[in-house]
């Protein structure tokens, strides 16, 4: 659990400046569904590979 | 008994043959020193009888059983410049205006009296080597003699027994000395310790040692509490070098396995990458695909060899088939998932932000601790918006973060990046958003995980433009 002394204020002195303002959630919304579409489902199929390329070195021989 | 050898010239190596009896195979030793040591080295002291504690490992759990007689005792060899002497008194004494001897040290060397490969356990610094250039991972190591305590950075080497241990255990100890000299969390694990780690059921005996499979080599590495990954060539056809490079960049040294070679050795740096190599295109590129040079400790050879995939010498670096990074706890997101997103990113941007203005994007990205990463912010502050620098120094971060530095080829070329990403090494495989830091050219995305809090957005008042490299995980002499 957070410290709520703290996260009822910002917290961090780079959200208290002018500078710092919320992301647009639309934008990060979709930056997430691309994600999910495109990047999650290949790093899945590598991790498979992967996995059977650590068993294939396993029978590859002594070192 | 304290012996010093004056080098003048190379020939002086050959002393040693005076010093050292048969079993220590002084001839091979001398030759070995005269090719390899450069000419800053201009003084030996040689110390015996020395008690090495690897050496001794081996000597309980196996020579002494032997019916052949061996020397229990060492030599060790001390490396030193021409401004450090030897009175007949046994004072070790410098002219160096610090007066401090570590400043002309260059490390040790133990002899064991095995007959055959009697070169041990070896520390020496880079600048002992002739001819070095590279980047290397190390470590500071102090060694006690003649009543002094001296300092030494290198990276632990030794030559395999080729009974008790072959290279592949040579390799596995390297690399675990390395950590338990660096990060007080690893314990010390001695030759023959390692030997007894790489198999429970140890078929045939456990000598002479019938090597070791590279699984074996893993669970050697998760026994001494470390979390190896595996990669093979064939699953990575395109980035298996990269991302080993990018690895050891982290200051993670690497086992590597060359098996039609049937061996086994540690990469543990990297030579300058040709920053002419990459050439104008709007595909990323990465910086590794420039670095064509790795630098290995091979227990064949001697300390620091540098392996090219340009001219082989020995081998060729693509005939690494597979390797193992260890890693410490708290390491989850890996190597190739980093690229993925840092493909897409480039691809499609991020949440808003777009690196558009990067032209011939080139990635640059490897590991380094949260202490690492905010002591280069502050030595470069002056490189970041006033802004953004608030956060990037004050963000609690985990302990290990991915970094991302992202270049147009005219600023990868003068060792500068021009924007920044920061991925939390912690963060689950399939996260759609690891990132805690991302920046264009005018903005930066700051997720502040530890806190939980929502994505915000830092708006600059002047834009990024270059920033310096960082260089903190290695030590680099180019």
């Amino acid at each position: 659990m957070p410290n709520n002394k703290i996260s009822q204020t910002k917290g961090y002195t780079y959200k208290d400046r002018a500078s710092f303002s919320p992301v647009d959630p639309t934008k990060m919304k979709a930056h997430a569904d691309r994600v999910q579409r495109d990047v999650i489902p290949t790093l899945k199929t590598q991790a498979e590979r992967k996995e059977a390329g650590a068993q294939r070195l396993r029978f590859k021989g002594l070192l | 008994m304290h012996t010093w050898i004056a080098v003048r010239d190379p020939a002086d190596y050959g002393q040693l043959d005076n010093i050292l009896s048969p079993e220590f195979s002084p001839k091979a030793v001398a030759e070995l020193l005269e090719q390899h040591l450069s000419p800053n080295v201009k003084g030996i002291l040689a110390e015996y009888p020395y008690v090495d504690k690897d050496y001794r490992s081996t000597y309980y759990g196996f020579y002494a059983k032997k019916a052949l007689r061996y020397d229990p005792f060492c030599f060790r060899l001390h490396f030193f410049t021409d401004r450090v002497s030897l009175s007949s008194d046994l004072e070790l004494q410098t002219t160096s205006a610090s007066n401090r001897l570590s400043d002309d040290y260059f490390g040790y060397m133990v002899i064991r009296p095995t007959g055959v490969t009697p070169i041990g356990r070896t520390v020496i610094s880079i600048d002992a080597v002739n001819g070095f250039s590279g980047a290397v991972i190390d470590a500071e190591y102090h060694v006690h003699v003649l009543g002094h305590r001296l300092v030494v950075r290198g990276f632990p080497f030794m030559q395999q027994h080729t009974d008790i241990a072959v290279c592949a255990h040579a390799a596995c100890w390297s690399i675990l000395r390395h950590y338990s000299e660096r990060y007080s969390h690893y314990a010390e694990r001695l030759v023959y310790d390692i030997t007894k780690m790489a198999s429970t059921s140890e078929p045939g005996g456990i000598s002479p040692s019938r090597g070791l499979a590279i699984t074996q080599a893993s669970e050697v590495f998760s026994k001494a509490g470390m979390f190896p990954d595996l990669y093979a060539r064939r699953d990575f056809k395109d980035n298996f070098d990269r991302m080993l490079a990018a690895y050891v960049e982290s200051g993670f040294p690497v086992f590597v396995s060359l098996a039609k070679k049937q061996h086994a050795i540690a990469v543990i740096g990297h030579g300058s990458p040709d920053r002419n190599l990459l050439q104008s295109s709007t595909n990323l590129q990465y910086c590794w695909d420039a670095t064509n040079s790795l630098c290995v400790v091979d227990d064949n050879l001697m300390p620091y060899q540098m392996i090219d995939g340009l001219q082989p010498n020995l081998y060729k670096i693509d005939e690494i088939d597979g390797f193992i990074v260890p890693l410490p706890e708290k390491i989850y997101f890996t190597a190739e998932a980093v690229e993925y997103h840092i493909d897409d990113a480039i691809e499609n941007g991020v949440a808003g932000l777009t690196f558009g203005h990067l032209i011939s994007p080139i990635a640059r990205y490897f590991i380094t601790t949260a202490a690492t990463l905010k002591l280069y912010f502050r030595e470069n502050k002056s490189q970041f918006p006033s802004d953004l620098y608030l956060a990037l120094i004050e963000l609690a971060l985990p302990q290990f973060v991915w970094v991302v530095e992202l270049s147009s080829l005219a600023s990868w070329q003068k060792n500068s990046f021009n924007t920044l990403m920061l991925l939390d090494a912690t963060a689950s495989a399939l996260d759609v958003f690891p990132y805690i830091v991302v920046t264009d050219r005018n903005e930066a995305l700051i997720y502040d995980r530890s806190l939980g809090s929502d994505v915000g957005v830092i708006t600059f008042t002047t834009p990024l433009t270059q920033m310096s490299e960082l260089r903190k995980n290695l030590t680099f002499r180019f």
